[in-house]
């Protein structure tokens, strides 16, 4: 392989530069959009999201970006959601139901080939997972099939998952942050700390309004 | 008009066994009170068997020869699929039996690209079948036929009854007697044939004979019968020997599937639901549904599927025998076979069946609201794309939703009073009263309420107001 070979490709990146060698998708977020490579989530490859806990508003940080995807003619995949996605919560969210596809696999070795196979498969915009183990192996496996497969993978991982390499394009803690003052308590914030980024050193935190969309009657809630 | 007939030499062996088979097998049938050989393998064949010996010489032979009896009714299914399956070459079919099949190929050349590249493919895809096919070409059916049983021959210029003639007599579709007669007579060939006067034929075979001969060089019409194809498909393929190996099962099904494709695409239809019977020996046969999301024809797709499906599915014992069964064609419109893999439904269905024939078929769903106050019922599963319509039923104006929901809602232990999940639960908004449901039997009277722990989550909790419990029911995550 050339070196001109080398530098055109997609794996190998110049310390210093923050290029956008995939399109880059808005999270919705503004604050979180400048920390990341192209101003917003890779479209396509994987994105680890560490979570300290189920509940901080984890989910909900991907609600712009998958309502965005839904207008498209693709998938939004979900493999095995560890409960049940809420429709008229991901309808407030304005994603378009009809392209959410949920996978029930019945065991960790076929939610991997499902996972995989929607990644590799070109009909999936996204494609949503929680993995219990992955080694660095079928991690490779996932970044290459998405590549393949033009997808966007959402990894949930636990946070202890922060200690293993990773082979993601992008890998994100999320916490929730200690509350600072009394009336800050009604709004959601999520901490998002970028421990892994492609093109730039890690970065953050940043915190950001994750508060559910509410519907019309209710007083909207501002992410300043 | 242009013929094509495709004659199939080892039809009575291939019924048993398709394509290679290193064993020697021979068929045999009754001949003159006398069990003798009809066709036999290659393999026989270097051994020194020949068609026509008598089954004692046979085994003297070749001890090991393995040997079946005739079945004319599975030939004439097996030649009634593959004329079926010609349906996709042309639009005239017609049987020539009992082992050849004839096709009127004018109107098709242009569409294939000239005869030479039409002929390739169809060989090409026979041999795929694992069919040895004979092919002649000539303008009228008999003369195709004709050239086909003599090995092969295209004659379909000007000059094509001067090629016909060097065809020894043998070959002629005639009686037994009236080829023997011919031979004594020292007529070996068309030509010579020909040369007799006609009444003398018609005088010693019969106005039969003259007739055939006027049918075959074009001087008097030949009508035939256009084969009308079943819509519906059930085949099978004995296995050379007993085996559970996805790879052997692969082959028969392969050919199987590129039969019913070959039908489909002469009849501008797809598959929706197709069914896989394994014959074991001595135990029931292992059957298998097939379900797709959209019609299709596409062999590999399908074969990929079954695979899938193959690889985890238990057998009760070694396969003996290959069935593949169609109940109903589904219309597939024409111009859909060269859209495939750019068409996104089309790639979208091809996805989704191959997640349910591994996963199964419940495991695939989507989702979409429902009308209804109780939150456990305001969604539903719906077909993945079904949500289309569904999706803009949006409810009135109401509070947030959680995107997690718990299959069941969790019962909270209280502090005091107060709910309690991995800490004392702070609630922060509510009550939303949901009262609903009562004319069911399933009533609920309910206070939501956002509510937060100790270390940050939110959760969509509720008291159930009858007997003051309170129960977890969604996270927002």
């Amino acid at each position: 392989m050339s070196l001109d070979a080398l530098m055109q490709s997609n794996r190998l990146w110049r310390a210093g530069e923050r290029s956008a060698q995939t399109q880059a998708l808005p999270t919705g977020y503004q604050a979180l959009d400048v920390l990341l490579p192209g101003g917003g989530w890779p479209d396509s490859g994987l994105v680890e999201l560490l979570a300290a806990r189920t509940g901080i508003g984890e989910l909900r940080l991907l609600m712009p970006v998958l309502a965005r995807l839904s207008r498209g003619a693709r998938w939004i995949a979900w493999v095995a959601p560890p409960y049940l996605p809420y429709a008229p919560a991901l309808a407030a969210e304005n994603l378009d139901l009809s392209r959410v596809l949920m996978v029930y696999p019945r065991g960790p070795q076929d939610g991997f080939w499902a996972l995989e196979q929607a990644l590799r498969a070109g009909t999936c915009a996204a494609v949503l997972a929680w993995p219990q183990t992955l080694d660095a192996r079928a991690m490779r496996r996932l970044q290459l099939a998405a590549e393949a497969g033009n997808s966007v993978g959402f990894l949930f991982r636990n946070s202890t998952a922060s200690r293993q390499p990773s082979t993601a394009q992008l890998r994100l803690q999320l916490d929730c942050p200690a509350s600072t003052n009394a009336g800050e308590i009604d709004i959601q914030r999520l901490r998002v700390n970028v421990l892994k980024r492609r093109g730039g050193w890690p970065a953050g935190p940043v915190s950001l309004s994750v508060q559910p969309a509410a519907q019309a009657g209710q007083s909207p809630v501002s992410s300043a | 008009m242009l013929w094509l007939c495709l004659y199939l030499p080892l039809l009575p062996l291939e019924v048993f066994v398709r394509g290679g088979q290193d064993r020697p097998t021979a068929v045999a049938c009754k001949d003159r009170g006398r069990e003798r050989v009809l066709v036999c393998n290659a393999s026989a064949e270097t051994l020194g068997v020949r068609a026509g010996m008598r089954m004692s010489a046979a085994y003297a032979l070749a001890p090991a020869l393995e040997l079946r009896q005739r079945n004319s009714a599975r030939e004439a299914r097996a030649l009634g699929h593959l004329a079926a399956w010609s349906g996709q070459f042309s639009d005239f079919v017609s049987l020539s039996e009992p082992d050849a099949v004839l096709l009127e190929i004018r109107g098709s050349l242009r569409l294939f690209g000239g005869l030479e590249a039409f002929l390739h493919l169809v060989e090409r895809a026979a041999a795929e079948l694992g069919f040895r096919v004979h092919k002649g070409v000539a303008p009228t059916p008999l003369a195709a036929c004709l050239l086909a049983r003599n090995g092969s021959g295209v004659a379909s210029g000007e000059d094509w009854r001067q090629r016909l003639q060097r065809i020894p007599s043998a070959y002629l579709q005639q009686p037994q007697a009236t080829l023997s007669a011919l031979r004594d007579m020292g007529v070996t060939t068309l030509a010579g044939c020909l040369r007799l006067p006609r009444e003398g034929l018609a005088k010693r075979f019969g106005p039969e004979f003259l007739r055939y001969l006027d049918r075959l060089l074009g001087k008097a019409a030949h009508p035939l019968n256009r084969f009308e194809a079943p819509l519906r498909y059930a085949s099978r393929i004995p296995l050379p020997a007993e085996t559970d190996s996805l790879e052997a099962l692969s082959f028969p099904l392969k050919r199987l599937l590129l039969e019913l494709c070959g039908i489909l695409a002469g009849r501008a239809a797809g598959v929706q639901s197709l069914v896989i019977e394994l014959s074991h020996l001595r135990q029931p046969a292992t059957s298998l549904t097939l379900g797709l999301v959209a019609p299709n024809r596409d062999a590999e797709h399908l074969l990929m599927l079954v695979r899938e499906r193959l690889d985890r599915l238990p057998l009760p014992a070694p396969v003996l025998e290959v069935g593949l069964r169609v109940d109903r064609f589904e219309s597939l419109d024409a111009s859909s076979g060269d859209l495939f893999g750019h068409d996104q439904t089309a790639v979208s269905g091809r996805f989704l069946d191959r997640l349910r024939s591994r996963l199964g078929s419940e495991s695939v769903d989507g989702i979409a609201c429902y009308p209804e106050h109780r939150p456990e019922r305001a969604w539903r599963i719906a077909e993945p794309d079904a949500a289309r319509e569904v999706a803009s039923v949006r409810s009135a104006a109401r509070p947030a939703r959680p995107l997690w929901l718990l299959p069941q809602p969790l019962q909270l232990a209280t502090r005091q009073g107060e709910p309690c999940y991995e800490g004392t639960l702070t609630l922060l908004e509510g009550p939303e009263r949901i009262e609903s449901g009562w004319w069911d039997g399933d009533g609920v009277i309910r206070d939501y309420f956002v509510a937060c722990n100790a270390r940050g989550a939110r959760y969509w909790v509720f008291q159930e107001l009858r007997r003051r419990e309170w129960f977890l029911h969604g996270i927002f995550a």
